[in-house]
């Protein structure tokens, strides 16, 4: 197993400065440390405000880290930097796939410009091999080709899904971090979706790093599992060890409420 | 997944078509539409319609009454005015005059207030907020006013009522781009494209302005008819237009002299603003539903 990205001490503190009306909101993230394999899936879980979708958004460069360092396929990245949105991402090798909701598709435009505009934004390719990638790309989500002229009103909630999967894949990237991806998909649909996941990680070979709730599917599919609690994380390691023996009272919480849900296993 | 290849489709409408399949469905939008185009027409090709000079006096035909009258006749469709001037005449100039500035000023306030509103949409702390509430005082007077207050200061004639006017609805889109702007930067999409590396102008383009549309068609037609009335307005109260241009809110005012004697000279053109004031409504709403179905069906 190779590693892809490592990150060393990211720490994300709250500013409080200029809302001096407000009763001070201490919140502070981290210092956290990540390792992630190729080809391996990790997932992050633990109750609300925990800081998982921070700490995803700032993976991916979407909120600026105060301190720490984050090396991606052997360069280091400072990941205080305020502006490092665009130099950090600009080597397209980690995506992000946006919690599943009605504003995470532009209603206004198809979903070929949508998928063109990474291209577009980050790729020297000619029209023609934007085109030929998009298409690819629908392919592999499993949607047609025609889907490119379609807007968000003629698509179901799956095939949202699966065109933000699309937009992610583009640029083909070698890890993808989700924001609880499956949350708002019904059993179906969401089976679909993370069977999806698990074909083309087979096929692709990328890493996955995903946010859940949802106990069962992490258990599935997750390599490795997190647990963060108050910005911090409590517990890291293998899916089964956590599962099977959890160690700190959030995780073992968070256990049992699973394991209530499924009478047959008992807790060693 | 599918092991055989499909055929593409032919062709896909493209959202024109889409919008067009839509307002079609719409029978009184159409109909709107189509008076809409015949003002449209009269503004453009004016002279090649007219009949008469329409400031050409004639004092051999004062005061014909219009050709369904008994005494009238069909020399002149809608009679003459006191003068002896071609009403017909006057009131297609005058729909070029008022329905062309008109035309004119809202693409100009458009323009200048999408960009304005644009720009403070984007930014964000104290600078936003000033544009915003310096401008948000002046929109609570009436347009009206504020146009009278300009042309008091620099002056009567129609192109200065023009730029009273144009200065008059500029807020109004400051604030609707603004506002819009605003909510549309906190979605997840343009936070999407941000990380794909958009700078601004491309996210505006890509991400905000297709779903502006919408706003800008409603937005327009409202300002549309505010700014026929607020021109014709300025003309009947002899601030805007003078007398021998043919503006309808002056032909208008004009007809008010003699109208006991001669009430085609004010119905008339009255009825014209009225027509083209409704059918720009009519036709600013078929176009915002259909821009909705669009997007919603």
């Amino acid at each position: 197993m190779k590693e892809l990205m490592q990150v060393k001490g990211l720490m994300f503190r709250h500013s409080d400065k200029k809302r001096w009306m407000k009763k001070p909101e201490v919140f502070s993230l981290g210092p956290i440390d990540l390792t992630v394999n190729r080809g391996e899936t990790i997932a992050i879980i633990g109750e609300n405000r925990a800081g998982k979708s921070l700490l995803a958004k700032m993976l991916v460069g979407a909120i600026a880290a105060d301190e720490g360092e984050i090396y991606l396929s052997n360069s280091r990245f400072d990941a205080a930097k305020r502006k490092a949105i665009k130099s950090y991402n600009s080597s397209n090798d980690i995506r992000m796939i946006f919690q599943h909701s009605s504003e995470a598709m532009n209603p206004g435009i198809t979903v070929g410009m949508i998928l063109d505009e990474p291209l577009r934004l980050n790729t020297r390719l000619s029209d023609k091999e934007r085109r030929a990638r998009i298409e690819e790309t629908l392919y592999k989500v499993g949607l047609l080709r025609d889907h490119i002229y379609f807007y968000r009103h003629m698509l179901s909630d799956g095939q949202q899904q699966r065109v933000a999967l699309a937009r992610a894949l583009v640029l083909q990237p070698k890890i993808l971090v989700a924001d609880e991806p499956f949350a708002a998909l019904d059993p179906s649909i969401r089976s679909q979706t993370v069977n999806q996941l698990l074909r083309l990680q087979s096929e692709l070979g990328l890493s996955f790093i995903f946010i859940s709730h949802n106990l069962g599917i992490v258990r599935h599919i997750a390599d490795k599992v997190i647990v963060m609690q108050k910005g911090q994380i409590v517990e890291s390691g293998k899916t089964e060890t956590i599962f099977r023996w959890p160690e700190h009272a959030m995780t073992k919480k968070l256990i049992m409420a699973y394991q209530s849900l499924v009478p047959q296993q008992k807790l060693n | 997944m599918s092991q055989f290849s499909l055929y593409e489709e032919e062709s896909h409408p493209t959202p024109l078509q889409r919008t067009w399949r839509e307002f079609r469905a719409s029978h009184i939008a159409f109909v709107g539409l189509v008076v809409l185009a015949v003002f449209f027409f009269f503004a453009l090709f004016a002279p090649l319609v007219v009949p008469y000079d329409p400031i050409q006096q004639n004092l051999n035909s004062l005061l014909i009454p219009p050709s369904w009258e008994r005494n009238g006749t069909i020399d002149h469709l809608f009679g003459t005015d006191a003068l002896g001037r071609d009403v017909f005449s006057r009131i297609i100039y005058g729909c070029r005059v008022t329905f062309g500035s008109s035309l004119l000023l809202v693409i100009i306030a458009m323009g200048l207030g999408v960009t304005i509103g644009t720009v403070a949409g984007m930014l964000s702390g104290v600078r936003s907020s000033v544009v915003n509430h310096l401008l948000d005082a002046l929109m609570a007077i009436p347009t009206l006013l504020i146009a009278i207050i300009i042309v008091a200061v620099v002056g009567t004639g129609l192109v200065n009522s023009m730029w009273a006017i144009t200065l008059a609805l500029t807020p109004q889109f400051i604030h609707y781009t603004r506002t819009f702007v605003r909510s549309e930067m906190k979605k997840e999409y343009v936070l999407a494209s941000r990380l794909d590396g958009a700078n601004a102008w491309q996210l505006f383009t890509h991400s905000i302005l297709p779903n502006m549309i919408e706003m800008l068609v409603v937005q327009g037609t409202l300002a549309l008819s505010i700014a026929i009335i607020d021109v014709s307005a300025l003309g009947f109260l002899n601030l805007g237009a003078q007398p021998p241009l043919p503006e309808l809110g002056a032909i208008l005012a004009d007809g008010l002299d003699v109208a006991y004697l001669a009430p085609w000279n004010v119905a008339l053109p009255g009825l014209s603003i009225f027509l083209m004031v409704l059918a720009i409504n009519i036709v600013g709403d078929g176009l915002r539903s259909a821009l909705r179905k669009r997007v919603s069906r």
